[in-house]
């Protein structure tokens, strides 16, 4: 079974929404994450490598949440930052927030089955902690 | 004065490799790690690399095409030595397979170039080299460029006091690559398959500056990555000592019969039909051992040597720990491998006694593709074990044939040192055994060949059966009937 929560993450984009983050806050959190995630994961495993992870893992989301798959349209190939915020930026707080939670649970999903655990937590906590375990949880 | 340059020799955390290379891997040198797909390559380069990097010497592992890098990463961290904390610490992969794709080879130079002047590296590691060249040939690029890219690739790693290696997908080192020409080194793996068993073998066919180990050596990969069997150097030992120790069977009449026992570093071949007790023999030498507290150690490759049934006294031996046991169950066996273990063993608990049981078993145990050469590799497998000053025994099946006296179907009888034949005659109607003492070399011994029975106790060697003649021919016939 697929866990639905990335242990070491105390705050989840969700979480914002409940402290009264507005869409435009979750949405530069959730740009600067999925940057820093390219950063450190393009040079290891190359473009098409990063590339092919982040359409998985949008695949995987769309299941619960559709309005996602508008990104194959828009990007087929690429990982297309700019596109995903237009698509997220389009629905409501609550929906875009679930769904970024979605996305990158199932990118770190993904990346465990292939990589383990252990490798992966080390490969995307430097990234991911300063920003969802840092100074934008702690103003909650 | 004249001072020569020092060239530090790096050792490279694979087990044999060290000497394989004459010393291990000279520092700054430029590397190709060559062979086959899945030789073990990248095995090979991981391992080096997770031994040799740390933070303050650090590595690169520039992944090309081939092998996609997150695959890598997933097979890689199967084996004990990848140690995912040096990741992003001391070791570094950066993945260039886009500037590979477009085939401009100033281009991955470069890239190269900003990644070594980036990251500072003391190794640096290319995987696979080969699609770069393939990559170059799509592009009609000319030859000459390549050997262009090789030498600026070579320079600027040694330059920057790197020792690198390119791992590449090649057939045979014969053609004039010019990788291999500016290479300082060029290791070599291949792998042979013959019916359901493989054999890996590592060659160093090039090393500047060092005397490496010529020919193949076998190696295998398991849990903890490569391990390369390496010759084993025989040790010194006193012609003295040689001479003067005699290790006994405990059976009196028996080791009269040998002229007081078998001297260390001798080997003695024990040849018998089936049934004849070669086993129980072999078990009651190793027993006398661990009556005197001396231990032993038995590469069983026919009865498994644990089962109580087959040999109740070498099991209980094995248990009571005085005889510690060689693995000898793979498909893929190689003689080096047998020795190396084996002699490991010896040196570890001290052994005086080694038991091989049976030859034809270790002709069947080795890969197909020893096979070949199966006597060569016995004298080497005797002459190595006997070199350690331990008393080697080796049994060998022997159907009875009457009409001839030979020892071994494999020619090997003139490699030991002594031999005890076991045959079965028919007197009375009864099937009884006898024995005789055929050779110990450069010792006296007895010509007789006496009747032994086995009981539960083992083996009892009895009397001459003087009123008998024609032994060795199966029938014999009282003197007496004959005048």
């Amino acid at each position: 079974m697929q866990n639905l929560k990335i242990g070491w993450i105390n705050v989840t984009f969700s979480d914002l929404v409940i402290h009264s983050k507005t869409s435009e806050d979750i949405l530069d959190l959730v740009e600067l994450s999925w940057k820093g995630i390219d950063q450190a994961m393009r040079p290891i495993i190359g473009k098409g490598g990063i590339e092919a992870l982040f359409h998985r893992s949008i695949e995987i989301t769309a299941e619960a949440y559709p309005w996602l798959t508008a990104l194959h349209t828009d990007a087929p190939l690429a990982m297309d930052l700019h596109a995903l915020r237009r698509i997220l930026s389009k629905q409501g707080t609550r929906e875009l927030a679930g769904a970024s939670d979605i996305l990158l649970v199932q990118f770190h999903n993904l990346l465990t089955n292939l990589i383990g655990l252990s490798l992966t937590d080390r490969l995307l906590r430097p990234v991911l902690d300063p920003l969802l375990n840092g100074p934008a949880s702690k103003d909650i | 004065m004249r001072t020569k340059v020092n060239i530090a020799r790096l050792s490279t955390g694979v087990p044999g490799l060290d000497e394989v290379l004459g010393g291990g891997l000279p520092e700054f040198s430029f590397n190709l790690i060559a062979g086959e797909p899945g030789c073990g390559k990248t095995t090979l380069a991981h391992q080096m690399m997770f031994s040799l990097a740390t933070p303050e010497r650090s590595a690169l592992f520039l992944t090309i095409l081939g092998e996609p890098p997150l695959k890598m990463l997933r097979y890689q961290q199967q084996f004990d030595f990848f140690d995912e904390d040096a990741i992003n610490r001391s070791i570094r992969f950066v993945n260039l397979s886009e500037e590979t794709l477009t085939g401009d080879l100033e281009l991955v130079l470069s890239r190269v170039k900003e990644e070594v002047k980036t990251h500072k590296p003391a190794f640096v590691f290319i995987d696979s080299f080969r699609s770069v060249v393939r990559v170059s040939v799509l592009n009609e690029t000319a030859r000459s460029t390549m050997e262009y890219f090789v030498q600026q690739l070579g320079m600027i790693m040694t330059s920057w006091q790197a020792t690198t290696f390119l791992i590449g997908e090649y057939a045979e080192p014969g053609d004039s690559n010019p990788v291999f020409t500016v290479a300082d080194g060029l290791i070599w793996l291949r792998q042979s398959n013959h019916l359901n068993s493989m054999v890996r073998k590592i060659e160093i066919v090039k090393m500047r500056g060092q005397a490496s180990l010529p020919g193949q050596h076998s190696f295998r990969i398991n849990d903890q990555g490569i391990r390369i069997f390496v010759p084993v150097r025989p040790v010194e030992t006193s012609d003295e000592d040689d001479q003067t120790s005699l290790l006994q069977f405990g059976i009196p009449r028996l080791d009269e019969m040998l002229g007081g026992g078998l001297p260390r570093g001798y080997s003695l071949l024990i040849a018998g039909p089936s049934g004849s007790g070669k086993s129980i023999l072999a078990g009651a030498f190793l027993a006398e051992g661990a009556r005197l507290g001396e231990a032993s150690v038995i590469a069983a490759f026919e009865q498994r040597p644990t089962k109580k049934r087959s040999n109740p006294v070498l099991a209980g031996l094995i248990a009571d720990g005085f005889v510690s046991v060689i693995s000898t169950g793979r498909p893929d066996l190689s003689v080096d491998e047998i020795i190396v273990l084996l002699v490991a063993e010896i040196r570890r608990t001290k052994a005086t006694r080694v038991l091989l049981d049976s030859l034809s078993g270790f002709e069947l145990a080795l890969a197909p593709t020893f096979r070949d050469e199966f006597k060569e590799s016995m004298l080497r497998l005797v002459n190595t074990l006997t070199d350690t000053g331990v008393a080697v025994v080796m049994t060998c099946e022997l159907e009875d044939r009457y009409s001839d006296l030979r020892f071994s179907p494999y020619g090997t009888a003139f490699l030991t040192d002594a031999i005890i034949v076991q045959r079965y005659i028919e007197v009375e109607s009864r099937l009884r055994r006898v024995m005789a003492v055929v050779k110990v070399r450069a010792s006296p011994h007895s010509d007789e060949l006496r009747e032994y029975t086995i009981d539960k106790n083992g083996i009892n060697v009895g009397e001459m059966l003087k009123e008998q003649e024609g032994l060795l021919g199966g029938r014999p016939r009282k003197i007496c009937d004959a005048s």
